[in-house]
């Protein structure tokens, strides 16, 4: 049983290694919460589900217009909800509330246009047998959707190293004031950082849905996966947000080894209660500037 | 100021119209609640249940209602959470008073059961079968077989018929699921047979690859699974991907175009108790009658929640006529009807409210519904 579970932890890790990378992407740039990240992720399985399942368009056609419409509603949440709640001197719980209130109110309109059952995308049975590797067993997707995660981890982490826009959100990340004062604009950067971190969830959100199926409503259970995985890794490191991924990923898999499979989401909490209690900025992360809320 | 005005003038008309008192019952209907799913993961249900509900008021009305007055159904969406059924059912019990909700889902019922007692009202269970909603109170009333029938039915055929001796449980962690896990491993083991393992999940998950690990190294002859069918179908697939070699067993209650959809495949060979329903209508001509009515108007066979939902109404209406509209007299005149003739079969209330009727074996054979034969 043990190499199974840690084989779907390997799995599930990356996936929510992609998740954190997004959501701790667009945190360390805005210092918001972005709750309504979930909503994007459940959008984004919508529009492929439009683009392949409804209007037939060619697979990795419909993955770039997926991908591309997904980034541009994170970066519409930005401008349309909280750039301006900030230009009015609201506080973090205020915008928190509204991505909150964003999050409900997408996640509804998605089901009244798309209906509540469930969903699949007809890929095709093929790349979903599955193929056993010793004790293991993958199937084709599960071993697509590793690598997609690794090159997109991989690929992130080239931008923010070698490129000036991928520098300048480091700079706002590690810290907007100084930042601000070497004549980086904070503006674009956020824009930045909520298009490239709306386009991680869009990835993980199109192989989950690919590989489970979606439904309404999952939005939310997915950004505090997300969340507490940033927490856990480190909030102001991609290393560590995208480690915090895997280290949930195993642990909600491995930890079921003893106790009963209910118990998997309790178990996330229960990692993440562990580690802020012994290191507050989490496993890899630095002393943050104090925020109130 | 202007803008401010509005929004207070607004914010007062709204709180205006959600805190109105309701319309009085009109004189010339009965009011029949329905607690249904028509939201949310489980929709299919709610909405194959309505189809029953209507086609029955359709000839309640149809023959001339009942005393002289027509049905008229008011509905309330539950969308399978159980922290809404009970204000659903409160707000149709109290604030519309309605003497009797249609309701659906073994935690939902139970959740229920009090607030029936408390306000008079017949909970009119239609699609739920935890064995313990038969000791819910006097107001509780099933019409279809609960687990203790179904689980031990099914506990019976694995032993007997396919002559199995290890098993694992896989279920929602949900009274349902609960409830089908306690009476069919009790006698399972009662018969000789040996429960490995009882693994459980949370109900609307998407990832099972965790449980079916669980269950694969148990090394299982065969794995009974209780949820809905969404979660069915899902777990079928999974499994198939993971290699698990075992036999599938579970109830009707999981098995729906929904769960054939989402197993893709994956379900060819699953064998699940029913209760003695037959889509097709089976030798009797007034319920096949039914069947090719829905049929026509529907496009696919009825489910059984299409047979026990019709048969609700035409039970409600008949406990009308012998003891009145009203909580304590619909519950008199249930206790009181004897070899009611439903789609499901014949009827009769017994002391806990509970139904006993016939069932079978059915099983997935070319994507299809079919009667198990050996």
């Amino acid at each position: 049983m043990f190499p199974q579970l840690l084989a779907n932890g390997l799995v599930e890790g990356s996936f929510y290694a992609l998740l954190a990378l997004g959501f701790a992407l667009i945190f360390g740039a805005s210092r918001v919460f972005h709750v309504a990240h979930g909503s994007v992720y459940a959008v984004a399985a919508y529009l492929l589900y439009l683009f392949f399942s409804i209007w037939r368009l060619p697979f990795f056609l419909a993955l770039l217009l997926t991908v591309a419409l997904a980034s541009l509603l994170g970066i519409l949440i930005e401008l349309l909800i909280y750039r301006p709640l900030e230009r009015r001197g609201a506080s973090h719980m205020l915008v928190l509330m509204a991505s909150i209130g964003t999050l409900i109110f997408i996640d509804n309109l998605v089901e009244m246009i798309f209906g509540g059952d469930n969903k699949i995308i007809g890929i095709g049975s093929g790349l979903q047998e599955g193929i056993p590797l010793g004790p293991i067993v993958f199937t084709y997707l599960q071993l697509i959707n590793l690598g997609a995660a690794v090159a997109a981890v991989l690929l992130l982490n080239y931008f923010r190293l070698r490129t000036a826009p991928g520098k300048a959100l480091r700079a706002v990340i590690i810290s907007p004031t100084m930042a601000r004062v070497v004549g980086i604009d904070i503006g674009r950067v956020r824009i930045l950082a909520f298009g490239l971190g709306s386009a991680l969830a869009a990835v993980s959100a199109v192989m989950s849905a690919v590989d489970l199926g979606f439904q309404p409503g999952q939005g939310l259970p997915v950004v505090l996966v997300a969340a507490i995985a940033v927490l856990v890794g480190g909030v102001d490191t991609f290393t560590g947000a995208a480690l915090g991924g895997l280290i949930l990923g195993l642990a909600m898999n491995l930890g079921i080894w003893r106790i009963g499979p209910e118990w998997r989401e309790a178990l996330a909490f229960g990692v993440m209660l562990i580690v802020i209690l012994a290191k507050p900025t989490g496993l890899y992360g630095r002393a943050l500037e104090k925020y109130e809320v | 100021m202007m803008p401010r005005l509005a929004v207070t003038a607004l914010s007062v008309l709204l709180s205006t119209a959600v805190l109105a008192p309701p319309a009085p019952a009109t004189e010339h209907v009965y009011r029949i609640g329905a607690l249904l799913i028509m939201s949310g993961r489980a929709k299919y249900y709610g909405e194959v249940m309505n189809r029953g509900v209507q086609m029955a008021v359709e000839d309640v009305n149809a023959a001339g209602g009942v005393k002289g007055k027509k049905f008229e159904v008011v509905i309330e969406d539950w969308g399978y959470d159980t922290k809404r059924a009970v204000p659903g059912f409160i707000k149709l019990a109290e604030v519309d008073r309605i003497p009797v909700v249609i309701t659906g889902g073994s935690d939902a019922v139970l959740a229920i059961a009090p607030q029936a007692e408390k306000l008079r009202a017949v909970n009119f269970n239609a699609a739920a079968n935890s064995a313990d909603i038969r000791k819910a109170g006097d107001y509780t009333f099933s019409n279809l077989n609960d687990a203790v029938v179904t689980a031990s039915a099914l506990a019976d055929f694995v032993f007997d018929k396919k002559k199995l001796r290890k098993m694992v449980f896989l279920s929602e962690n949900t009274e349902y699921g609960l409830s089908n896990a306690k009476v069919f491993g009790a006698r399972f083991k009662e018969r000789g047979g040996q429960m490995l393992d009882e693994v459980l999940y949370i109900q609307n998950s998407s990832d099972f690859k965790s449980h079916l690990t669980k269950v694969k190294a148990s090394n299982p002859e065969g794995v009974v699974l209780i949820g809905t069918a969404s979660d069915v179908g899902r777990v079928l697939k999974q499994a198939k991907q993971l290699g698990i070699k075992a036999q599938w067993f579970g109830s009707a209650e999981g098995v729906t175009k929904v769960m054939l959809d989402l197993a893709e495949g994956a379900a060819e060979g699953f064998i699940y108790v029913d209760n003695a329903f037959d889509p097709q209508g089976g030798m009797n001509p007034k319920v096949r009658a039914l069947a090719e009515r829905y049929r026509a108007r529907h496009n696919e066979d009825p489910i059984l929640y299409v047979a026990t939902h019709y048969d609700a109404i035409r039970l409600i209406a008949r406990a009308i006529e012998l003891g009145g509209y009203s909580g304590e007299g619909i519950k008199n005149g249930l206790y009181q009807i004897r070899s009611h003739e439903g789609w499901l079969g014949i009827i009769t209330f017994d002391k806990d409210g509970a139904v006993t009727l016939p069932v079978l074996m059915k099983t997935v054979k070319d994507g299809k519904l079919v009667l198990y034969q050996e």
